[in-house]
């Protein structure tokens, strides 16, 4: 053969290569062919799941330290430390150092312990047999109280209890109970700032990162394997912990300044990513230690982390609307992590690939489907399952870094996310969903602009207002609205979302805030 | 789809012989032009008709309450005489004065199977939930008292969608049979349940047979019936009948029993509402307590006392009774069996067979173990204020766990009362309680063998109060230990529906026999429904709430007839007000003071 005819052969090879690469790659990249497989943990990797330290916990390990001494919040309260006059809680240009002053005053975390002093929480743990005429008698389940409500170590009685536990005044939720303890920090740390990790060694809570702030918050308002709020208490009269970031961070009455980083318009959906991420590292962990069953003190089943809606209803009809589970089979029992879970799982991490990888989806899948056993779930399988969700979260994040995780969520984005839903109305089924879903819409407002922002708006407040009480809860009340008004006026309310939201990220989410007033 | 059309579609099966079996097990798309009847099932189907509209009532006292047969009531009627078992039962219990009622008329009425298919809901219990497709698409309720479905029929086609039950298949259909047919047609009497087809998949309801034959065993009918031979089938003992086919139903525990497969469950035959039928739609059941739900049923029986009035001449009268009821056997030689409290006596037996009925559902349950329905309803539907009454009458048990049963507890207690074997029950009970509620649901292999030991010792209590004979003294006994029942055991609504169902009972028969009530505390007793609301302490189905017609169902003066309503009972009802424990609980403190 000629090279003449060399020549034209290479190029006809070519041009059918390239034709059929035409043909095949978006056919490819529709059907999924060029994905790589879901990342199934090989023996090697679960042994290693077992053994590893995830960055939250990490960063939370300090608030587990009982190896160091916490001292009271008096400690930090010095005039020259963070005991100076209050500057005023609205301005925000008042210099540091009023911090105990401030959260004395204004923080409802300073009075958590009169909570459980409280005539509600006597009779809590009267009901759960802790206190028998007026005396402790279970220390391990009065110790989980303390945990959360009072976490500086034995130093409060309960008022009318005749002995046990030693005498003293509880101080609530004070620094320690925060930031860690301080007895390796306390010197050096009006001079140095460590990175998050070597803080956290040191025993402090690296606070300014947001995703560590919303962890050391869910310790408590989700729990953890150390702070454990289960259905016995609830039955007992505690409340169900229903943790929105977002709209604890918000609501809190400050004794820190962050101006630059809160006056942004996708700050408060950034806080929601750091809660959704945060509070399921903390259900994980939750579970974990529920499944294994050291140290815990709950018993195998647990449905506190459950939808209370799904049991805790009328049996006359209007009843709740059926939910089907992961098989689809309609209204057998309750689903594992409804609140806390489900939207950044089931919707959010679906359609962010760069923030949560395949390999993470599979396995909190995997999770799930697990989970949705009619009555109690095998308790190893739950454990292991979970730990390998939490290592598989906390490698795609640190693959992604945290930076540009955050960098990359605006409020814009979660818009988006939130408008999808109203092509999958069953997912904001149940007042729970619902719930969930208005307060991450409600976190997306920094991106709500005229003319649509005034329908979105009434939209949101029509969800809030059927929201307030869950009807069906609060039987023997009367049904003032019916089960399923949630889950209509949230797709209204989603259905208006999509209304105005390109389907394709434009490149200019980012915005400034103060365009959008707050429903 | 009515049922004289499924009655054709059997017979067009049976003629033609060309359907596959699958087909015949469905009553669907009937042609009902392609029944070919024999000239047998011509004249039968004539001559019930012109029985079921010509001939006149058997009592004056039915006279008046009667009313026409609608065209429902024809269909059954026609339905029930294609059965040839039923047909054969009808040759004597359908009309008083034929041929083979010239003997021994004292111990029955000889019209039976006339008042159960005019008058029983029983008759039409497959009726009632054979699938219907409602005609356009349900509409989706806008407010809080509408209802989706208007018929039970679309009800129970809408429980099947919603289990994922395509009741228009073939395998869609079977699966609807094997979960709901077992109760409403009655099934789960014949040795193969479920193997159709056979006869019975014709009928509209539960079949005499279903409740006076032991399975298929049919040969008791010619002995209890025989003109020509001089017969002892009268003095055989229960269990001789029960050998021969026949379940002698006279005493209170084989009722029990019997109700109570259907309205308290049985696992090990297939009878049982599961939570995700429940959660489907099925209604709530209603718990079960013998001697109101008798009263509520039109009787086509008579009580003990006309039957041992009636029977005066009878010269083994006593040794008949003694044969079939324990209690009648262990009367000393100064009681007679008039003194016996009937209606008592069957309320605490009742009671011990409902509660070792229930117990068997935990004993029974294998791949079922941890299914929803094994537990206290009111464990988790209940209200979530706190501080509430549930939490202030707390019992020793952890809060927030799943628990046993507790409506068959009021009853229980009392019944245990009257038995030497109390404590061993009370010891078995504790454990069972103890063992479900320290790990939630309990553990199968821990709690099934101690439910099991629950139910022996119950089954023993029943033994022994099952001999005891229940007098005044007894029931007025039990009249005060009921106002008296722990307020703690007043939560639940259906545990206090039990208590004071019993009340009702017990003050009426102690009225009847002579032992009037103060009429302050009857009065007071009167009015403990004001606590429950809608539906109240009505039993929700009689038959003519579902057909539009047949006689009066509940033979306790009502304060208000039911209405005559082709919908769902008001136990379904949105607007159903739901019971006020605290109201019922003071009403119980004033009783208090009257019987101290």
């Amino acid at each position: 053969m000629s090279s003449r005819g060399s020549l034209a052969a290479a190029r006809g090879t070519l041009r059918s290569g390239l034709l059929l690469t035409a043909v095949c790659w978006p056919v490819g990249q529709a059907r999924g062919w060029w994905q790589t497989p879901p990342m199934l943990p090989s023996p090697t990797a679960e042994a290693e799941a077992e053994e590893y330290s995830t960055w939250f916990e990490q960063v939370s390990a300090p608030l587990r330290r009982h190896d160091l001494k916490r001292e009271s919040a008096a400690s930090c309260a010095a005039a020259a430390c963070h005991g100076g006059p209050q500057p005023g809680v609205a301005d925000p240009l008042a210099p540091g150092g009023s911090e105990y002053g401030l959260w004395l005053a204004h923080d409802p975390h300073a009075r958590s312990w009169k909570t459980v002093c409280g005539d509600a929480g006597v009779r809590m743990m009267r009901n759960l047999k802790i206190m028998v005429a007026d005396e402790i008698v279970d220390h391990q389940a009065y110790q989980n109280c303390l945990a959360c409500h009072n976490p500086t170590p034995l130093t409060a009685a309960v008022p009318g209890a005749s002995g046990g536990e030693q005498p003293g005044s509880g101080e609530g939720v004070g620094c320690s109970g925060c930031h860690g303890p301080s007895q390796n920090w306390r010197k050096d740390h009006v001079r140095i700032r460590w990175d998050d990790l070597t803080s956290a060694q040191l025993g402090l809570v690296p606070t300014e990162n947001l995703l560590a702030r919303a962890r050391m918050c869910a310790g408590c308002h989700v729990g953890d394997r150390d702070r454990d709020m289960n259905h016995d208490l609830i039955a007992a009269g505690h409340p169900a912990l229903y943790f929105e970031f977002t709209t604890y961070h918000q609501r809190l009455p400050k004794h820190w300044r962050e101006p630059e980083r809160s006056e942004h318009a996708d700050f408060e959906s950034q806080l929601w990513l750091a809660g959704q991420l945060a509070s399921l590292d903390a259900s994980l962990d939750l579970l974990e230690a529920r499944a294994s069953g050291q140290g815990c003190v709950s018993t195998w089943p647990e449905f506190s982390s459950d939808a209370c809606s799904s049991c805790h209803q009328r049996l006359t009809p209007p009843a709740t609307p059926l939910s089907a589970d992961s098989a689809g089979n309609t209204g057998r029992f309750s689903r594992w992590g409804v609140w806390g879970v489900e939207l950044l799982a089931d919707s959010v991490v679906r359609e962010q690939p760069q923030l949560v990888d395949q390999g993470t989806r599979h396995e909190l899948k995997t999770l799930l489907q697990l989970m949705d056993h009619p009555v109690a779930p095998d308790p190893e399988r739950a454990r292991q399952q979970s730990r390998r969700a939490r290592f598989a979260i906390d490698q795609c994040l640190t693959q992604v870094g945290w930076e540009e995780a955050f960098a990359g969520f605006s409020s814009a984005r979660l818009e988006r996310e939130l408008a999808s839903l109203a092509d999958r109305p069953q997912r904001l089924s149940g007042w729970e969903s619902a719930g969930q879903f208005y307060l991450a819409a409600v976190a997306s407002r920094g991106a709500w602009r005229a003319p649509r922002q005034a329908k979105l708006e009434r939209d949101a407040g029509a969800l809030r207002d059927v929201l307030r009480v869950p009807p069906y809860l609060a039987s023997p009340a009367p049904v003032t609205v019916h089960p399923d008004e949630p889950r209509r006026r949230a797709q209204r309310l989603a259905e208006t979302l999509q209304a105005g939201t390109p389907l394709q990220a434009s490149g200019t989410d980012r915005a400034t805030k103060g365009q959008a007033s707050h429903p | 789809m009515s049922f004289i059309q499924i009655a054709c579609a059997r017979r067009a099966v049976a003629t033609c012989g060309n359907v596959s079996q699958d087909q015949a097990c469905r009553p669907r798309n009937v042609d009902t032009a392609a029944w070919q009847p024999t000239a047998r099932q011509w004249m039968l189907l004539a001559s019930w008709l012109i029985w079921s509209t010509m001939t006149g009532p058997v009592t004056g006292q039915v006279a008046d309450n009667r009313t026409q047969p609608s065209s429902l009531d024809a269909q059954v009627s026609a339905a029930w005489a294609n059965d040839p078992a039923v047909a054969r039962c009808g040759l004597c219990h359908f009309s008083a004065g034929n041929a083979f009622s010239q003997r021994a008329t004292d111990f029955c009425q000889l019209t039976e199977a006339r008042q159960y298919i005019e008058t029983d809901v029983h008759a039409i219990s497959r009726l009632l939930v054979e699938p219907q497709a409602p005609a356009d698409e349900m509409p989706e309720p806008t407010q809080a008292s509408s209802r989706p479905v208007a018929s039970s029929n679309q009800l129970s086609w809408q429980i099947c969608q919603n289990l994922g039950i395509e009741v228009d298949t073939d395998r869609g259909y079977q699966q609807f049979r094997e979960r709901c047919l077992n109760c409403h047609a009655g099934d789960a009497a014949h040795a193969t349940p479920n193997a159709l087809p056979h006869a019975a998949d014709a009928l509209p309801g539960l079949a005499c047979n279903y409740c006076h034959q032991v399975q298929d065993r049919s040969g008791w009918i010619d002995q209890h019936s025989s003109l020509s031979v001089p017969s002892r089938w009268r003095m055989l003992s229960a269990a001789e009948k029960a050998a021969a086919g026949m379940r002698d139903l006279i005493d209170a525990a084989p009722q029990a029993k019997l109700c109570g497969a259907c309205h308290v469950g049985n696992q090990a035959q297939g009878m049982w509402v599961t939570h995700a039928m429940y959660v489907a739609g099925h209604p709530p059941l209603p718990a079960f307590e013998l001697e109101t739900y008798r009263a509520a049923l039109p009787p086509h029986w008579r009580e003990f006392e006309e039957t041992y009035a009636r029977l005066a001449d009878f010269p083994d009268r006593d040794q008949y009774f003694a044969q079939l009821v324990p209690a009648v056997a262990a009367l000393e030689p100064s009681q007679s069996p008039r003194d016996l409290f009937w209606r008592t006596r069957g309320l605490l037996v009742g009671a011990l067979a409902t509660a070792e009925l229930n117990t068997a559902l935990l004993a029974d349950a294998q791949d079922t173990w941890g299914d929803y329905a094994l537990y206290d309803c009111a464990g988790c539907h209940h209200s979530l204020e706190t501080p509430s009454l549930r939490q202030e009458l707390a019992t020793q048990e952890i809060p927030g766990r799943p628990r046993t049963a507790r409506w068959p507890e009021p009853l229980l207690l009392v019944a245990l009362s009257q038995v030497d074997s109390a404590e061993k029950v009370e010891a078995a009970r504790g454990d069972l309680r103890r063992a479900v509620n320290q790990t939630p649901f309990g553990l199968a292999i821990t709690c099934r063998p101690l439910a099991k030991a629950l139910r022996d010792a119950l089954q023993a209590a029943q033994l022994e109060l099952a001999q005891r004979p229940i007098a005044a003294e007894q029931a007025q006994h039990v009249l005060r230990n009921l106002i008296h029942t722990p307020e703690s055991l007043l939560l639940d609504a259906e545990a206090a529906r039990q208590v004071v169902w019993a009340m009702q009972v017990v003050a009426d028969e102690l009225t009847q026999r002579g032992y009037p009530l103060e009429a302050e505390l009857r009065q007071s007793i009167d009015r403990l429904g004001g606590a429950f609301g809608q539906p109240g302490l009505s039993l929700p189905a009689p038959r003519s709430v579902w057909s539009g017609s047949g006689r009066q169902a509940d033979r306790r003066p009502a304060a208000s007839p039911p209405a005559v309503d082709a919908s769902p009972p008001a136990v379904l009802s949105a607007d159903a007000r739901p019971y006020d424990p605290r109201g019922l609980i003071s009403q119980l403190a004033k009783l208090r003071v009257l019987v101290p």
